[in-house]
Parts: structure tokens; C-alpha cells; sequence
């Protein structure tokens, strides 16, 4: 019995819980005739979509700066590049490219201002930052009603002005990663290019983070007396992995379009930064430690929840509660992340 | 001895509480009573009835009227000028109405009442709930984003 | 004139939607008397729910988000209780009595909660708002007509269980506002309404000088002390959050029968927003504020929601940037006031520092 307890404390409770929910689901999904390639598919695609989205946590976790509420912030960066991208008639995989380019300098700029503004408020970045993500969501609200955008397939046809609330990418860069180097067996679908693509981007952190400023931003996080006296500039630091969290953000959404086939604008990023906040900790990273594997293992774990759970309750018993499990898992692992780190403060006291 | 005044006031908050709710649940109950002035199988209409409730008038029923008055409480009390027949004076009259707790939507028959009849009070049943239906795929915000409809503050 | 500058700086979010309003007012061309109406409604509607916020400032909690759960509890009783066809003033006070017991449990588990998580209070209790939500949401969408009897289907959806989007409540719809009311130069003057909010303020004034409440400030001003003075720091933390969670119950139920509907799923999520963002536009902070500070900032936060959507018409032409303007607004007042917070709390932080190090230098001098 102790041993079991103290296996689960380790594992962290909410991965336990979520790990054998998910097993048996998967166990009831052939019980509910549902097919397993399709359903291991769309877990798949919704992988790629995220994974991107959650490895942007990991260089503010590891600075110090706590999760990223604020990942909104990397999210328009990556939108004003991608309507950017498709304003200048762009196509195929040179708009993909195009909306990178054009999203980077862009999260550079809102990474150095909300930087600067975070190590003003050390100590509160977490209710910060959640504030600065609504702020400049609904900021953007206004600019994509005002910014002088003129492209037929963006704007609301009847007025002329605004941008639509969502844009499709075909013609642009729909799928083109998830299509690139498709294997299917069966209904099985493995979007290779994406996973490709989500693999380079994660070994650069992980190199990234083995490198002289790479050890001295973990050092920045976990010891910041201990950084401060080797002579680590802990600001430059800091600012340095607010910037790295934006630009992911800015690439983690294109990526997550080109799989959606759709640009949303509007409200739509606002509820984003939770389930990735959510996926890396339910990956067993905390609030202020967190890896390449947390953020493999979170999202698989997150997406394989909302996936999979909807798709059997539907088939079962013909209820659709993905929303509210959506909710209550996110936000439930989040609520024991910060319950918990005050505990283990405690018993180090 | 500090402690079981502590109990002893919030038991006692508890059954103040409780009791007001069973006030409210009996003074509370709210109906919507529909009054008739309607020729029935042993009943005849009025010519004319005047209502009059709380002190304000409702309405002259003429002969197979209907018209709606909501009530809180238990109790109907209502003034009516009565008319019988055509050219007989008036009449004032008084009465009181005991309501049906389960029942939501209440017909009164006015002439039945006065005339002395049993079986005055009977439910209303609406044509309209049937058509519920029109809200079939009834769309769920579950308020994930800031909508801006909920937005009056 | 450093004086002035100093009132200045503290009171910059008021100062600027001063101006802000100042400018606002002509140009949306309102009349006066439709404004202070509007206003008066407002007031009406929001000053109980703001004033729920104020006990876990005291308390040192900060601006508590987890009055959402007040908000939910109010929400469920009337759901109830407009099915239980309970009409009037009884269905509001039916309706207060009911939210209570869940209002208690819910306010417990959030100061459970917020125990665990010192000095992050905000952003837990804000992610408990959250969590709850998505209980709220299971329960109201799911149990409700399912497991929870419902008796009148025009709650329903037509599947059979649920509760609607929207809830009329024509049965309660401003009976409180109306039950004493009269009007002067076309102002309607809800007299009951603010009788309520008026002997609420009296009670958190009563309130403060209790032995709770002075243990409560003590507490807000440093646990540890307070904990040496023999108080119970986490029990008196529970109690302020299950006073605040009540209080914002009943500010629900006020707030509903004045605009006479529920938005089922989202009318407490955006509640809850708005009342944090009125406090601070009058002037409060994270760790202070007073009942004034309430209605300065109910007056000027909503002035601004009456005329922005008119006034972005009028300049832009289209009236969705006005309703993007004061969600942002709202935001970004929030931001500004946490900032502002942080940056305060490090400088005095900073300043104590440096006292303790003149000091010691002192003493080694005087050596």
C-alpha cells in the first residue's frame, strides 16, 4: 500500500488518474465499435496541432517566469504573420515560409516589451501574464477590424473591411506539413512532416538548453541567488526565454493552422493558453521545472483525453461532454500544480 | 461552554432560516389564474362582470370573456361588480378563492363560482408548450470566450 | 507639488477614466438624464456583487476571481427556485436562502484551496474559477432535468435535460428594484435596492471592528505575526472566503432580478470580470480598498459601458469596436492595477532591504 502511494506521488496523482481513465477507454473503444486507426489518427493530428503550443512553456518555466499564461501574446504574433503572409498573395509552401518569416520579428518585438514588463513584476508573472494574454487579445480584436488589410479571401465580403473571424487556408498553406510524407495504413494516418517538424523544433530547445546559456537560464530558474553570484545577467535572461515562449507560440500557431486548415482570429486565441498550460503539467513538469519528455507526454496524454473520451461517451451512451471534460481536466491539473509547489516549499522550510 | 453557544447559534440560525423558507414557499407560490366569464354544460355567463384585484381594476368581462391575473400566495381575493342579466342593477360581491398548491396556471370560472357551483377551479393547459421544439439545436455557449452578448454589465 | 504628484500616481486608473469619460459624454450625445438612468441601474445591479470583493482584500487574499462561485451558487438557486414557481420577493429570498449552503461549500473549498497556494491566492483562485466552471457546466447542462428534477420544460432544452441558454425570469424581474421605487426628472430611484446595498455597507463597516474582522486584517497584514498572536491564520482565511462567497451569491440575485435573465453559462464568468475591474477603476488595489473606492468605480467603469459603443460608432463607424473597447478596457484596466501591485510590493520590499542594511551598517560603525 505504502509502495503504491508513494509510486502515484511520484507519478503525480492527476497522471495517474488520467493514464488509467485513458486506458480504459481505450479498452472500451472496441466495445463501442469505434475504430481504433481512426481514433489513434485524430489523436495523432491533434498532437501536431498542440505540441508546439506546449513546448513554448518550456523556456519561461525553465527562466523562472513561471507557466506562460500569456501565451496569447506568441499566438497574434503568429496570426499577424499569417494574415500577413496571405494579405501579400503568397501560396503553397512559400506562404507557410512566408507567415514564419513575417510572425518571428513580429514575436520578437511583443517577447522584448512583455519581458522588460515581467521582470518588473517578479514574483506575480502567472496572474500577469493571464491579464496581458486578455489584453492583447482584445486589442487585436480591434485591429483586425481597423488594420488596413485588402485581401478578397480575408476580408468580410459584404463591408470590405475587417477581417473575417475565420480564413481558410486552402490554396495557401493547408496541411502542408501534415500531408507531407503522409503514411497510411489503414485508417491510420501518421502526419509525418508535422511530427518531423515538431522533432527539429524540440531538438533546438534541447540543445538549446545544453548549451552555456541554456544551463545558465535553468540556473537563472531554479537558483536565482546561486545565478545572480556566478555573474548571470538574470533580466537578460529572463527576457531572453520570454522571447524564445513567444516566437514558439507565433510558429506553434501556424503550425496548428495548417493542420486546422482555418486561421481563427478574434476570441479564438484566447483559449488556448489553458490546455497547453494544462498539457505540460499534466506531462509531470511543474511550475518551475519542465522537459522536452513533459511536453511529448503531456500532449499526448491531454489530446488523448479530449479525443478519445468524447469518442467513446459518444458511442456508448450518446453524450457529448468533450467540452466540459476539456474544462475540468485542464484546469483541475493546473489547480494541483499550484496547490502543490507550495507544499514541497513547505517541506524544504 | 463557548462552543455550545456557538452551536447553539447557528442551529438556531439554521431553523430561522429554514423557517423562512417555508414562508416563502407558502406565501411565495406564484399562479397564474385565468378568470372566465364563459357559459358552461350548468353554468350561464354574466352580462357583465367588473374585476377589481388588489384595489385596481382588471378588466369588464362581458358575456365568454377570459382574463388573466397573476397571484402570489395561496389566497385569490378578488371585488367584482356583477351584472346578472341585462337591465338588473349591480351587484358588489366579495370573494375569496382558495388556490391549488401544484397547480401553475389556474381557470377560475367567475359565473360557476358565484353561481355556487362544485367544481370551479381547473388547470389550464397551454397549446404553446408543445412547440418547444422550435429551439431544437438550441446553441451552448459555455462561456469559454468572452462573449460579447453577455456583455451589459 | 510633490504631494500632488504623489495623488497623482496613486490615483491614476480613476484619473484616467476620468478623462476618458470627460471626453466620452459629448461625443456619444446622451442626455443626462438617460446616463444617470443608466447609471442608476448599474448601481443598482452591481454595487452588492463589488462589495462581496472586499473581505478577501482585508484579509490580505487579494482580488478574490473565485467570486464566480458566489456568482454559480446565486445562478443555481434561481434556477430552482423559478421552477419551484415561487414568485416575487419570496422567489429572491428563497432563492438568497438557497444559495447559501452551496455558496458555504464552495467558498470552503476555495479557501481549502488558496490555503495551500499562499502568495499566488489570484491566480489559484482564479483558475478555481475556472474548474468550478466546468463543474457548474456538468451540473447545470447535464444533471439538471436528468438527475436534478426540473418540473417546467420552457427550462429545458428540448432534449430533455439541461438548462437553457437563457432563463427569463419574468417572475422576479426587478421586484425588488420596483417594490419601493419613484422617479425624479425621469431617474428611477430602486430605494429598496439601495437600502440592501446601504445596510451592507454598514455591516462590513460593523464588520471590521469584530474580533473576526480585526484578526482578519491582522492576518492580511502578515500571516506570520499574526500566527505568533495566536490567531488561526488558515481558519480566518476560510471564513473570509465563505463571507465573500455568500455576500457575492446574494449580489447575483440582485444583479438577476434587475436585468430579468440568466445567461446559464456565462453570465457569472463575465460578472466576475467586471466587478474586479470596477473595483479597481476606484482606485482600489490588490491590497487595499474601501466601500468608496466601490462606487467611484461603479460610477466611472460604467458611465465608460454605456457611451464606449456609441462613441466607437460615431468615430469608427462601426459599433463592434466599441464592444471590443470595453472588453478591453476592462483587461487592461485589471493589468495596469496588478502591475502596478507588483512593481509597489518590490519597491517597499526593496526599501526594507536597504533599512535593514543601513542599519546593520550603523550598528557597525557605532562599534
Amino acid at each position: 500500500m505504502q509502495k503504491i502511494k508513494s509510486i502515484i506521488e511520484s507519478y503525480g496523482l492527476p497522471r495517474t488518474i488520467i493514464t488509467c481513465f485513458i486506458i480504459l477507454m481505450f479498452c472500451l473503444a472496441p466495445v463501442a465499435q469505434i475504430n481504433m486507426g481512426a481514433l489513434m489518427s485524430n489523436v495523432l493530428n491533434r498532437f501536431v496541432m498542440n505540441a508546439i503550443l506546449v513546448l513554448a512553456m518550456v523556456p519561461m518555466v525553465h527562466s523562472g517566469c513561471g507557466l506562460n499564461f500569456g501565451l496569447p501574446l506568441g499566438i497574434e504574433a503568429g496570426l499577424l504573420g499569417a494574415t500577413l503572409s496571405v494579405e501579400f498573395g503568397f501560396t503553397g509552401v512559400t506562404s507557410f515560409v512566408m507567415a514564419i518569416v513575417f510572425a518571428i520579428p513580429i514575436a520578437t518585438v511583443f517577447g522584448l516589451i512583455y519581458g522588460l514588463l515581467l521582470n518588473k513584476i517578479k514574483g506575480g508573472e502567472m496572474m500577469i501574464a493571464t491579464y496581458v494574454g486578455f489584453s492583447i487579445v482584445s486589442l487585436m480584436c480591434i485591429m483586425w477590424l481597423i488594420l488596413p488589410y485588402h485581401s478578397p479571401n480575408m476580408v468580410w465580403g459584404y463591408s470590405g473591411n475587417g477581417l473575417r473571424t475565420t480564413i481558410t487556408l486552402e490554396g495557401y498553406y493547408s496541411r502542408i506539413l501534415s500531408d507531407l510524407f503522409k503514411i497510411e495504413i489503414g485508417k491510420l494516418v501518421i502526419p509525418t512532416g508535422a511530427i518531423l517538424f515538431f522533432a527539429l523544433l524540440a531538438l533546438i530547445i534541447w540543445a538549446f538548453l545544453h548549451t552555456k546559456t541554456g544551463t545558465a537560464m535553468t540556473a537563472v530558474g531554479s537558483n536565482p541567488t546561486f545565478a545572480k553570484a556566478a555573474g548571470i545577467n538574470i533580466d537578460k535572461i529572463r527576457t531572453l526565454s520570454v522571447v524564445m515562449s513567444t516566437i514558439l507560440g507565433a510558429i506553434g500557431i501556424i503550425v496548428y493552422e495548417q493542420a486546422f486548415g482555418y486561421i481563427q482570429l478574434y476570441t479564438a486565441p484566447i483559449s488556448m493558453a489553458m490546455p497547453a498550460v494544462a498539457a505540460i503539467l499534466l506531462g509531470g513538469a511543474s511550475v518551475n521545472k519542465a522537459t522536452i519528455f513533459n511536453v511529448v507526454i503531456g500532449t499526448i496524454l491531454y489530446q488523448g483525453i479530449v479525443t478519445v473520451t468524447p469518442a467513446v461517451m459518444n458511442a456508448l451512451i450518446a453524450l457529448d461532454i468533450s467540452d466540459v471534460i476539456r474544462n475540468i481536466v485542464s484546469n483541475g491539473v493546473i489547480l494541483y500544480a499550484l496547490t502543490r509547489k507550495i507544499e514541497e516549499g513547505k517541506k524544504r522550510r | 461552554m463557548k462552543k455550545m453557544r456557538k452551536i447553539l447559534f447557528i442551529s438556531g440560525l439554521v431553523i430561522i432560516l429554514a423557517a423562512i423558507c417555508v414562508l416563502c414557499f407558502i406565501f411565495g407560490r406564484g399562479h397564474t389564474v385565468y378568470l372566465d366569464n364563459k357559459t358552461t354544460d350548468n353554468t350561464k355567463a354574466y352580462e357583465y362582470i367588473e374585476v377589481y384585484y388588489q384595489g385596481e381594476e382588471v378588466t369588464t368581462l362581458a358575456k365568454n370573456e377570459r382574463t388573466v391575473v397573476s397571484v402570489i400566495g395561496q389566497k385569490l381575493e378578488l371585488d367584482l361588480v356583477v351584472t346578472e342579466k341585462r337591465n338588473s342593477s349591480d351587484e358588489d360581491v366579495h370573494i375569496e378563492i382558495e388556490l391549488p398548491y401544484d397547480m401553475d396556471n389556474i381557470v377560475v370560472s367567475l359565473n360557476g363560482y358565484l353561481a355556487g357551483e362544485d367544481e370551479y377551479i381547473s388547470e389550464f393547459v397551454s397549446l404553446l408548450e408543445t412547440n418547444t421544439d422550435d429551439a431544437a439545436d438550441e446553441e451552448i455557449n459555455t462561456g469559454d470566450e468572452f462573449n460579447i452578448e453577455g456583455l451589459e454589465g | 507639488m510633490k504631494k500632488v504628484l504623489e495623488l497623482l500616481k496613486n490615483n491614476l486608473v480613476p484619473i484616467m477614466f476620468i478623462i476618458i469619460c470627460a471626453i466620452s459624454i459629448p461625443i456619444s450625445g446622451f442626455s443626462t438624464s438617460y446616463i444617470l438612468n443608466e447609471l442608476m441601474s448599474r448601481l443598482g445591479r452591481n454595487a452588492f456583487l463589488i462589495l462581496s470583493l472586499l473581505i478577501p482584500i482585508m484579509a490580505g487574499m487579494g482580488l478574490n476571481f473565485g467570486m464566480t462561485l458566489g456568482a454559480m451558487a446565486g445562478e443555481i438557486a434561481l434556477i430552482l427556485v423559478y421552477d419551484w414557481q415561487i414568485w416575487g420577493i419570496p422567489n429572491l429570498i428563497l432563492s438568497c436562502i438557497i444559495s447559501i449552503p452551496i455558496s458555504v461549500v464552495l467558498g470552503w473549498f476555495c479557501g481549502k484551496m488558496l490555503n495551500l497556494a499562499k502568495n499566488r491566492e489570484m491566480v489559484t483562485s482564479y483558475i478555481i474559477s475556472y474548474f468550478m466552471n466546468g463543474i457548474y457546466i456538468l451540473v447545470v447542462l447535464y444533471l439538471m432535468g436528468s438527475v436534478i428534477p426540473i418540473k417546467h420544460s420552457d427550462l429545458l432544452l428540448a432534449r430533455g435535460y439541461g438548462i437553457r441558454n437563457a432563463v427569463n425570469l419574468t417572475t422576479s424581474r426587478q421586484c425588488l428594484d420596483n417594490a419601493i421605487s419613484f422617479k425624479i426628472g425621469g431617474i428611477k430611484i430602486p430605494v429598496l435596492t439601495l437600502i440592501i446595498i446601504f445596510l451592507m455597507c454598514l455591516f462590513i463597516v460593523w464588520f471590521r471592528k469584530t474580533k473576526l474582522g480585526q484578526d482578519m486584517r491582522a492576518v492580511g497584514q502578515d500571516m506570520e505575526v499574526a500566527r505568533e498572536a495566536g490567531i488561526d491564520v488558515e481558519k480566518t482565511r476560510i471564513i473570509a472566503m465563505i463571507m465573500s462567497t455568500v455576500m457575492a451569491g446574494f449580489g447575483m440575485v440582485i444583479y438577476l432580478q434587475n436585468l430579468g435573465t440568466i445567461e446559464t453559462y456565462s453570465s457569472h464568468s463575465n460578472v466576475g470580470m467586471f466587478a474586479i475591474a470596477a473595483l479597481l477603476v476606484g482606485g482600489a488595489s490588490v491590497d487595499k480598498a474601501s466601500i468608496g473606492n466601490v462606487f467611484v468605480g461603479v460610477v466611472l467603469f460604467h458611465t465608460l459601458f454605456i457611451v464606449a459603443p456609441t462613441v466607437a460608432t460615431k468615430i469608427t463607424g462601426d459599433s463592434m469596436i466599441g464592444e471590443y473597447f470595453r472588453v478591453f478596457v476592462s483587461y487592461a484596466v485589471i493589468t495596469i492595477a496588478l502591475i502596478m501591485y507588483e512593481i509597489k510590493k518590490r519597491r517597499q520590499k526593496s526599501d526594507a532591504g536597504r533599512l535593514l542594511a543601513e542599519a546593520q551598517q550603523n550598528k557597525e560603525e557605532n562599534k
